[in-house]
């Protein structure tokens, strides 16, 4: 909970100062947040150049519109908002290229995965993914990976609180619908 | 058919029975505080989670974008006397964009009509600059790239859902967001396109 109240205190204090222009905030905002942008950004596009090129635009568009920044959500929320837009660009104008490395299936599954974590399964859901219309996969990369609350996505997207959902279940739908096409019956809640 | 009308359509209209019933799973879902992912679909999409760089990379990384900030700001600062003021830039950028909008529609006899064109163009030109997406690229695709105004307009109302957020942006969001899904005919997704173009008050 410490942690918590620390973190929001560090973000409310780095937005005033970015909203006051002071220069050292966004280089402060780099130090923070490159990381987390940069994985969100990787999970978007799949591929580790176009992600850094993503997050790097998305600084340097902050900081072209520094003026107009009014606070109204977090320097944070502000630049996932930016690096969101960018990704849906990039995976609109099919921008994308060879996929990244995947992580090897974790270690420790719930009990009777084992056996659905095979390579065949992970390539159809990383398809299944990659397949989503972007605003779906977005509001599930926000949700899924980030662990964005809905209301915060919500603030990232611009969307009504509905809609996030709306996307969310259209998204899980989908997924669900693609994965139990090649293994029915494994994938149900 | 009226907006509201078309607002107020029941899914039933659309929806097979099967989905009928996902969808009512849903709409109860919204009045929750969030909507679970069925744990084995969680499982899979974790087993499918992108491998984290190291924290060498994750340094170098920060380096270059802090460097490339640092070029971005020497350079406005060199740029600067050519700028009387970042309002009468800004004016320049739209005015030589508005221009090229008119005579790209001028071209194009057939295709977007340029009234429809330029209320869309003036909505979504300030989310453009502030928010990162790229309209003026998209416009000049659209332009080019649609045989017909309905083409160009869909597109368009696709963008401003992602990109926009005013209130206005918010009902077609709330509308368009949902209506493929719910099979919304080309028609009445025209008629919301169109809806879009009208005068707020």
């Amino acid at each position: 909970v410490v942690g918590v109240v620390v973190d929001e205190a560090i973000h409310a204090t780095l937005t005033e100062d970015f909203r006051r222009g002071a220069e050292t905030a966004l280089p402060a905002a780099v130090r923070l947040y490159q990381h987390e942008l940069f994985l969100f950004a990787l999970r978007m596009l799949r591929n580790e150049a176009d992600a850094e090129e993503t997050v790097q635009e998305a600084f340097l568009r902050a900081h072209r519109s520094r003026r107009k920044f009014r606070g109204d959500a977090s320097l944070k929320t502000w630049l996932y908002r930016i690096t969101a837009n960018l990704c849906l660009n990039r995976l609109k104008k099919g921008k994308r290229e060879a996929l990244v490395e995947m992580a090897e299936p974790l270690p420790a599954e719930p009990e009777g995965l084992n056996s659905l974590l095979d390579e065949e399964l992970l390539q159809h859901t990383r398809r299944a993914l990659e397949e989503l219309p972007p605003q779906q996969k977005l509001v599930l990369t926000l949700r899924v990976y980030q662990e964005k609350s809905l209301q915060e996505i919500a603030a990232i997207t611009g969307s009504a609180l509905g809609t996030v959902k709306a996307n969310l279940f259209h998204a899980t739908r989908n997924l669900k619908k693609c994965l139990a096409a090649n293994f029915p019956g494994e994938i149900e809640p | 058919m009226k907006r509201d009308e078309l607002y107020d359509t029941a899914p039933s209209d659309f929806l097979t029975p099967e989905e009928q019933a996902e969808y009512a799973a849903f709409l109860r879902a919204r009045g929750e505080e969030d909507i679970a992912l069925p744990k084995p679909l969680s499982a899979l999409l974790a087993a499918v989670e992108v491998t984290p760089p190291s924290e060498r990379q994750r340094r170098d990384r920060e380096a270059r974008i802090i460097e490339a900030l640092e070029e971005a700001s020497e350079s406005e600062n060199s740029l600067a006397w050519l700028l009387p003021s970042a309002g009468w830039a800004r004016a320049l950028v739209g005015g030589v964009l508005a221009a090229v909008l008119a005579v790209a529609v001028l071209l194009l006899p057939s295709g977007p009509d340029a009234t429809d064109l330029e209320s869309l163009y003036a909505a979504g030109s300030h989310y453009s600059e502030i928010y990162g997406v790229n309209l003026q690229e998209d416009l000049a695709e659209i332009v080019s790239g649609s045989e017909t105004s309905e083409e160009a307009l869909h597109y368009l109302v696709g963008q401003l859902l992602t990109e926009g957020n005013e209130e206005y942006l918010r009902y077609v969001e709330q509308s368009f967001d949902l209506l493929p899904d719910l099979g919304a005919t080309d028609e009445e997704r025209s008629f919301l396109g169109r809806q879009l173009l009208e005068p707020r008050g």
